[in-house]
């Protein structure tokens, strides 16, 4: 069975006919070839498929597209402005918090929900709140350090290395 | 992966809603989908119609008067554990919220949702049971007030009827002098409670008059721990809320698992979950105490 189905996504509408059963996560990929978000799992536990759904860090691959009509979407994709690399970008970059980069958007959209609820977060905290998200590269270490940075970035207190160090 | 075909139905009113589970005799109720669309994805459940709740205006709300604190059933553990309303009024449940699964199953996953589904691991029913709540059920027969006590039965089965759903929670406010804590340790892997015990206290001089203790995670569903809750009411505690008799408090933590079988399970052996229950009950029952004493010394200033 069809429906329509039309949301926001990265600021732009969008519609489509959709079946019941499709999933956001495939809704975005397969319909709107916004492939920065990933199926990392089957069940719901790795966070690879994160995204922003008015405003909150939700499994897309847990949500049905029928359920996001009229949604606010917010992919990876939607983090630049133009050229210019979002501070949690930034940070994660500099911070080297990625290795082979499949958990990274996942992680990058948990990092802006967590921010918003905690913007000076402890170490402690930000490993709390990344209970979503699994990495098997990094050991996790690498990307609490970027997000710890992404923070003050985010607060004016630093500003992003030209050297990238 | 992904589910099988089915129909999906988003009604506006309660009303369409059961008229929908009348009409279809293979239909399951959607709330926030995170037990259910995992299940279906795995192709553990297919329905053939899915109605979802997400337009339902009556499913949705906190409202707290008169002393009691009414929680609408699409309410997402986020909004319970962030909202200023509930920290005050039933500081427990905003814990136990805190604490399900993760921040982003957080944003999706309800309280109606969760007690509905009645996962044997799953926090809320214990936190219900601890609380004495009140599970405010709809029908075409109108509303039906079921007890925290009677309406988890099994194994992913509560009293709810099969052309029911479940509207609100109502809870009593806390006493100025009651202290709760949720204590969850977890699964590693899955972040299900191996033992998640809720505990709310409220002492009359140096022993609880109050002690309410519901253990989940061990046995097909939450369940209040008699034994321990009356043997804990003949305890002393000291003014920040220590047990007086070190060995007496072991042994009535020992009395948890006490009305029930434990089996071995995958990951754990029944003695590894004795244990898991009676560490997870020390730690609420000592937090609670102390919360309980803070809140008496609070008062007095």
């Amino acid at each position: 069975m069809k429906h329509q189905i039309s949301m926001t996504v990265n600021g732009a509408q969008v519609q489509g006919s959709v079946d019941s059963r499709l999933l956001l996560v495939h809704f975005l990929r397969e319909k709107l070839r916004l492939t920065g978000t990933h199926v990392g799992c089957d069940t719901t536990q790795c966070g690879a498929c994160t995204v922003l759904m008015d405003g909150r860090a939700v499994k897309s691959c847990t949500v049905l597209g029928v359920e996001a009509d009229g949604a606010q979407i917010r992919t990876v994709e939607g983090l630049a402005n133009g050229d210019e690399l979002h501070p949690i970008q930034q940070a994660f970059s500099e911070k080297h918090g990625l290795q082979c980069g499949y958990c990274t958007p996942g992680m990058m959209m948990a990092t802006v929900d967590l921010l918003q609820r905690f913007p000076s977060p402890s170490r402690e905290r930000i490993k709390e709140e990344l209970d979503g998200n699994i990495c098997r590269c990094t050991g996790y270490r690498q990307i609490v350090d970027a997000i710890e940075y992404a923070s003050q970035l985010l607060d004016g207190e630093r500003k992003p290395s030209e050297s990238g160090e | 992966m992904y589910p099988a075909e089915f129909t999906y139905h988003a009604p506006e009113t309660l009303a369409d809603v059961i008229a929908l589970l009348q009409a279809h005799e293979d239909a399951r109720v959607l709330a926030g989908g995170h037990s259910l669309l995992p299940m279906m994805k795995l192709r553990l459940a297919q329905p053939e119609h899915l109605i979802s709740l997400r337009r339902v205006q009556e499913l949705r709300g906190i409202e707290s008067s008169a002393g009691v604190l009414s929680v609408g059933a699409m309410t997402c553990h986020r909004e319970v554990a962030f909202s200023e309303t509930v920290r005050e009024a039933v500081p427990l449940l905003a814990e136990l919220a805190s604490e399900i699964a993760d921040p982003q199953v957080r944003n999706r996953g309800t309280i109606g949702g969760s007690i509905a589904h009645a996962d044997p691991a799953a926090d809320y029913p214990a936190g219900l049971l601890a609380l004495d709540a009140e599970i405010v059920c709809w029908s075409e027969s109108g509303e039906r007030i079921v007890a925290a006590q009677e309406f988890f039965l099994d194994m992913f089965t509560t009293a709810l009827d099969e052309q029911e759903v479940i509207r609100q929670i109502r809870f009593r406010h806390f006493t100025p002098t009651t202290g709760s804590a949720y204590v969850k340790l977890r699964n590693p892997a899955s972040r299900f409670a191996a033992a998640g015990m809720a505990c709310v206290l409220r002492f009359s001089g140096p022993s609880p008059e109050i002690s309410r203790l519901a253990l989940t995670g061990l046995s097909t569903h939450a369940f209040l721990c008699h034994a321990a809750q009356d043997a804990l009411r003949k305890l002393s505690f000291d003014g920040e809320g220590a047990p007086t008799d070190q060995a007496a408090f072991e042994a009535c933590c020992d009395l948890v698992v006490d009305s029930v079988e434990i089996e071995d399970i995958m990951n754990y052996s029944a003695n590894v979950r004795r244990q898991l229950a009676r560490t997870a009950a020390k730690r609420a029952i000592l937090k609670a105490a102390q919360r309980a004493r803070a809140a008496e010394r609070q008062r007095r200033r």
